[in-house]
């Protein structure tokens, strides 16, 4: 299948949010402090919502200029 | 007027909005399979999202994800992760699927294990499967809307008899519409779930405990370990938690119908930026949640933790507001349904019918054949959602577990060259026997790990040992130049 692999970088950025968000539950699944009234492993999933968004736009600006250097070589 | 003629109305005006908007999105377009299915290809960045935030923000986001946070406490936090850890997974996926679809025409699934594995019984497979792992997510869009219509009447019309209507409704606009209508309900859809999830999400919490921070501050001192995991439950704790998010991360796209939806952009970009902004959409979702934690205090003891939100939205607010969230979550349950009646109907069709036993048809004979089977399919899921007791989130996990045995044979079929027909044909076999008897016998989660993670673990060993045992398949490239 004629597919080109990712660039390492570009997968490395999506992997920090599974790293943040799934396997270091143990870490931050717990009420206390409680930011904003609200518990802290909520608190730190809906961060890491917006985190994980902006971890896939620098994979995107990422892979966007590799494709370009190709196309220019 | 009643308070459940006022709530009844203004849900029946909202659905009815819904469905003219989708009828006038489709009207002047010719349905052909192509156009049916997949939108003539012609999807830029704006319906995209629509398409795709409709088709993963369904009933059971609204209802399902309130019911368990009622009901299970900290382990339905897993939903605030997965949506935004699948987004990325399908930001290496969902490009590349376009491109071969653009480049060999393809319409489902299905299409893409015939190409890529060159055999018309893995095809089928793929197809029986996933049509069998919708049947529950549709179902649970069926049993969203008879809580929706029973809640908001007051319980004045009968469960059974609101699911009958919905669904008589729902076939109804399936046949008329297509998927390009779809997209454009999302519309009101999604603003709707906006203005709902939000004004619940804080004006529940201030109604009864003068705000979001009181409100768990009470709950955290009543009821601390409701919080985080394993909540009310003594099996849904951190490994739990871990291989369902990344079940469901890694099985979101490999849906039918969500994988389908990849077919209609206009590009291969446009995917990888819809990627981008999906995780956002999830923070709607947290404020669902505080209206289900708020529901654990001031509505304890509800039989069924579906029911939370909209007791307690029935409870806090006039009933024309009960309406409002109650047309809300019946198009958040509509959308999703006819995408899920298209896709599994066009697979039946197309995918399973013409090759294995009609081989002449033509496209058109395909599309009334779909037609049909959109009908047979919506009474097989009344009958079951009639007929079931099961929450919301086992069904949408029951679903999952299926659809996720699917991921070794794209992913790999993607990115690894020596992957082979017979490895993924064996793994995908074995994964969907596993899950079918640890869930049927009840041993999900399995020793503390979600029973389709255990599934696909073996799935992915056997799909890569048999593969380098049976001898390398030529290049997709060398077999059609």
């Amino acid at each position: 299948m004629p597919i080109k692999k990712p660039s390492l970088l570009a997968l490395l950025l999506a992997l920090i949010p599974f790293a943040a968000m799934c396997f270091s539950v143990a870490l931050w699944d717990r009420i206390d402090p409680m930011i904003l009234g609200v518990p802290f492993n909520l608190a730190w999933l809906v961060c890491w919502i917006v985190l994980s968004s902006l971890c896939l736009w620098a994979a995107y600006r990422v892979e966007a200029t590799r494709s370009k250097d190709r196309g220019a070589r | 007027m009643s308070p459940s003629a006022v709530s009844l109305t203004t849900i029946f005006a909202i659905v009815g909005i819904g469905v003219v908007i989708g009828f006038l999105a489709g009207v002047r377009r010719k349905m052909n399979l192509e156009q049916w299915t997949v939108g003539a290809r012609g999807f830029g960045m704006l319906l995209m999202f629509l398409l795709m935030a409709g088709e993963i923000y369904t009933t059971f986001s609204f209802l399902g994800a309130s019911g368990w946070a009622y009901s299970r406490g900290g382990p339905t936090l897993y939903i605030l992760a997965y949506l935004s850890l699948g987004a990325g997974v399908s930001f290496f996926i969902l490009p590349h699927i376009w491109e071969l679809g653009r480049k060999y025409k393809l319409q489902t699934q299905s299409d893409f294990f015939a190409l890529r594995y060159g055999n018309k019984y893995l095809a089928a497979f793929v197809c029986v499967v996933g049509v069998i792992f919708l049947i529950p997510y549709l179902q649970l869009q069926i049993t969203g809307l008879g809580i929706i219509v029973n809640v908001a009447s007051f319980n004045g019309i009968g469960r059974t008899s609101a699911m009958a209507i919905s669904v008589a409704l729902l076939a109804a606009f399936v046949l008329a519409s297509g998927v390009r209508a779809v997209a454009w309900i999302s519309v009101l859809k999604d603003v709707l779930m906006l203005v709902a999830a939000v004004s619940i999400g804080i004006g529940i919490p201030y109604l009864h405990y003068g705000g979001i921070g009181p409100m768990f501050a009470a709950l955290a001192q009543t009821r601390p370990a409701h919080l985080t995991m394993p909540g009310a439950t003594t099996n849904l704790g951190h490994s739990w938690y871990i291989t369902t998010v990344l079940l469901s991360a890694l099985g979101g796209y490999m849906w039918p119908h969500a994988f389908g939806a990849a077919f209609t952009a206009k590009s291969g970009d446009t995917l990888r930026r819809n990627a981008i902004v999906m995780p956002l959409y999830t923070i709607t979702l947290a404020f669902i949640l505080f209206a289900g934690f708020t529901a654990v205090m001031v509505v304890p003891g509800l039989p069924d933790g579906d029911l939370a939100l909209l007791t307690i939205v029935r409870q806090s607010f006039p009933a024309w507001f009960l309406g409002v969230i109650g047309g809300a979550g019946a198009l958040t349950a509509m959308v999703p349904a006819s995408i899920l009646i298209l896709t599994a109907a066009t697979l039946f069709a197309k995918n399973l019918c013409r090759p294995i036993f009609a081989p002449t048809m033509t496209d058109d004979q395909v599309a009334k054949l779909a037609r049909g089977m959109v009908l047979v399919l919506s009474a097989i899921s009344l009958y079951l959602a009639i007929h079931s007791s099961t929450t919301l989130v086992s069904l949408l996990l029951l679903g999952y577990a299926g659809v996720t045995q699917f991921f070794p044979g794209v992913v790999l079929g993607l990115y690894w060259k020596r992957v082979t027909m017979p490895g993924v044909f064996a793994g995908m076999i074995s994964g969907v026997a596993i899950v079918a008897y640890l869930i049927l016998t009840h041993q999900d989660p399995f020793m503390g790990w979600s029973a389709g993670f255990v599934a696909l673990c073996i799935n992915f060993l056997i799909t890569a040992i048999l593969s380098l045992l049976t001898p390398a398949m030529p290049s997709l490239d060398q077999t059609q130049n």
